[in-house]
This record gives C-alpha cells, structure tokens and sequence, in this order.
C-alpha cells in the first residue's frame, strides 16, 4: 500500500491497530473491521500488539486519555446551570427506564442536591429575558464579570452585601451610586423564597407572582 | 460558582447498545464517568452540558464495542477566588467551622478566618463569636444547621489517585492509609462585615 496519506499503514500496519497509534485518526474511516478478515494468519498477532500496544507506553495511546481542553472556557450563574438540571430531570423522567441502574447513582445523586440547593436561592425564580434586563442595567455601574454574577447570583439587599461583592466598593462607588445598584438589583430580578416575606416591609412593588400571605 | 469545562475523551459503547442513538448512548457513558466525581485541578463535575464535536468511531481487533472520541462541555463546580458563597454549618471542631452546600461538603473555616474574638466552647463543641457591644459581650453561637455566608479564600487538590506497587513497601508498613484525604477542599473566612451566620447581619 504505497498511499502517502496514510502513515500507519506500512509493512508492519498490521501490528499497528487504527486509532491506537498516535496521528491523525481521521485519516482512517469508519471501522475498518474487513481489512482485519483478510489478514487471517496475522490475527493472533495483531490481538496480542494491540494489547500490548494499549498496555505499554502511555505516549502511544493517542487519542485515549481525557483531556481538558480548557478548565474556564465559560462562567456559568446558578440559573442557568437549574435550568440545566431541571430538564435533565424532566427528560430523564420521560425515559424512565434506566435511572435505578448503579451507573446512573452519581449523576442522581448530585444532580438532586444541586437543583435542592440552588431552589434555596433567588436563582429558582429568574429567567432569560430578567437575567438580559439584569445585564443591560448592569452596564452603567462598571463592574466586572465576577461581580455581576454574584450579584446576579445572590441579589444582595443591604449595603453591606454589595461591599463583599464589588471590590474596593468605597473606592468606586459612593452611597448613592451603592443605593441605585440595590434598587437595580431589587427591582429587576425577583426575591427568593424565604425574602418574600421580608419583601414585605419595603416599598418594591413585587416582581414575584406568590402572594406571601 | 459553577464553569464549563471543556474536554476531550474516548468514549466505549458496548456492542449491545448499538441500537441506542450514538448521542444518547455517549450521553450516558459521560455522566456516568464523570458526575459527582472530583477532577484533579478542575472541580467538582456536575453534569454534561453539551457534546461539541464527536469524531468517527472505531472498532479496534479484539474488543467488539466502538470507540469514539467526543469532545464535550461539562458544567463543573468550580468556585473562584473570593467568591461570597452561602452554605449550611455542618458541624464545629477545633480544626475550624466545617460547612456543607448539599452536593459538596469539604469546606473548612479554620479558627483565624472566624470573626475575631472567637473561642471553642469545648462543653457544647461549638465555636463561639464574643462580639463586644456597649451593653457588653454577646456570644454568638455558630450552631449546626444555620445557613452561613463566607468568602472562598483558598482550594487545595490531592491527587487521590491510587498509588502503584512500588510504593507498596512503605503502605505496608502502616496497617492501612493514616486518613482519607478529600481530593477537593475550599478554605472559606468569615472575617468581614457581612459575612457568618445570616442571622447576625439581617436588619432587624
């Protein structure tokens, strides 16, 4: 086989299994399991060097290890990561099945505490289009990410919860610029579920629909 | 509190399950491989998000099940430095206040990051804030079960992963391994206005 295309493929290819040598395994397409019929008397030892192939040297192994690509390709809030689980949950209900299985454990496990927590918090109540009006009013107040989306996240109500979030908040913002930020806050995104009854006493007409009697 | 994470990894699919949509079959195989579970300089992996990229699959001599490469986002818990987070106290020791979010547990406020003065009230294993006033000190109790809001300030990774033959000699030695090592812990302070128990700051 004199195809410059493929590097793997030589005298000694058969030895080689597709996919374990390390290269480009899109040049080989598809399983190529006929190739391996033709090559009967070499079976034995293309089993056993795939083996070893597989066993030996880790720098081999080509395309075999997991890979973080990158640890902080995007922030997430905790809207969207409930958002996320609670159609997890809806779909996983739908196909039911499967979910007792030992394997799928771990992914119930975490999947139930983290929507169990974040329902404690003013996330459960947010949507996309409040989080949009959230972001656009957060853009006169100079923040940085980190900042918006623990703000986003938490929906401080006191001075003294915008000065843990923000950094250097008596630096950058003076108390009437503190004020407008907590009206911001107060007023576009919706209260948790234990505020609702603190929500009570201030003069916000409520985004929330429950009426906390 | 939470990122994507992006990688890549070779997923097997048993031949038995080559009836099931590929998607759904590597959507399994990821979340069973990965939720829950702590990844070494990464975090604490929640759920798949999405499947970017799936290369071909392949069928290797001797092993029936195809093999392919996916290249996947994974929401992971993975909080950054300075992060203001809410969690629930979980117990006291003298190592500090030990605090809990439900789906993740190792988070430590060792006794300096605590609102200063603090003691260890040794009869009810409680550590104790005496905040000073006017009329006097109170002592306010960081009892279990109270939602607390602190401030991430350092995370430590251990690789906890097994250990081959070769050191063999010296585990030996020891009857079994001194103490199980959480491979995820963050350290959390609650020494600024604002932070420790909820009830303290809420406006009265």
């Amino acid at each position: 086989m004199a195809r410059g295309a493929r590097p793997a493929r030589g005298p000694a290819g058969v030895l080689q299994a597709p996919g374990v040598h390390r290269g480009d395994p899109g040049v080989h397409r598809g399983a190529r399991s006929r190739l391996w019929g033709v090559r009967r008397g070499a079976g034995s030892r293309s089993f056993s060097a795939w083996s070893s192939a597989c066993a030996g040297d880790p720098r081999r192994r080509g395309g075999e290890d997991m890979e973080v690509k990158d640890a902080n390709a995007a922030l997430l809030s905790n809207y969207e990561v409930f958002q996320l689980l609670t159609d997890l949950k809806e779909q996983r209900k739908e196909s039911g099945k499967n979910k007792h299985s030992s394997g799928q454990q771990n992914l119930n496990t975490i999947t139930y505490e983290t929507l169990k927590y974040i329902s404690k918090t003013p996330c459960k109540h947010q949507s996309p289009e409040i989080v949009r009006e959230f972001l656009t009013a957060m853009k006169s107040h100079k923040l940085t990410k980190a900042e918006k989306l623990q703000l986003l996240n938490h929906r401080p109500v006191t001075a003294v919860e915008i000065q843990l979030m923000v950094e250097e908040s008596e630096e950058r913002l003076t108390e009437e610029q503190i004020e407008a930020l907590l009206h911001t806050v107060t007023s576009i995104l919706p209260a948790g579920p234990e505020a609702e009854q603190q929500q009570n006493a201030s003069d916000d007409v409520a985004m929330d629909e429950e009426d906390p009697a | 509190m939470f990122v994507l994470v992006e990688m890549v990894d070779t997923v097997r699919i048993p031949p038995w399950q080559f009836e099931r949509k590929l998607n759904d079959s590597i959507d399994e195989e990821l979340n069973k491989k990965l939720a829950n579970k702590v990844m070494y300089n990464v975090g604490l992996c929640i759920c798949l998000f999405d499947i970017t990229k799936l290369e071909d699959a392949y069928v290797f001599p001797g092993d029936g099940a195809s093999h392919t490469k996916v290249h996947f986002r994974y929401v992971v818990f993975h909080p950054f430095l300075d992060e203001i987070l809410i969690g629930k106290i979980k117990g006291c020791s003298p190592e500090g206040v030990h605090v809990s979010l439900g789906f993740f547990d190792d988070i430590l406020i060792p006794p300096e990051s605590l609102q200063q003065p603090a003691k260890f009230d040794e009869a009810e294993q409680v550590w104790v804030w005496e905040y000073e006033t006017e009329e006097g000190a109170h002592d306010l109790y960081m009892d279990i079960g109270e939602e607390v809001r602190f401030r991430v300030v350092d995370e430590s990774f251990v690789d906890t992963s097994p250990t081959g033959p070769s050191s063999a000699e010296a585990a030996s030695s020891s009857e079994e391994l001194p103490k199980k090592e959480a491979p995820y812990t963050l350290m959390g302070s609650i020494s600024e206005p604002g932070l420790g128990l909820l009830s303290w700051w809420t406006s009265s």
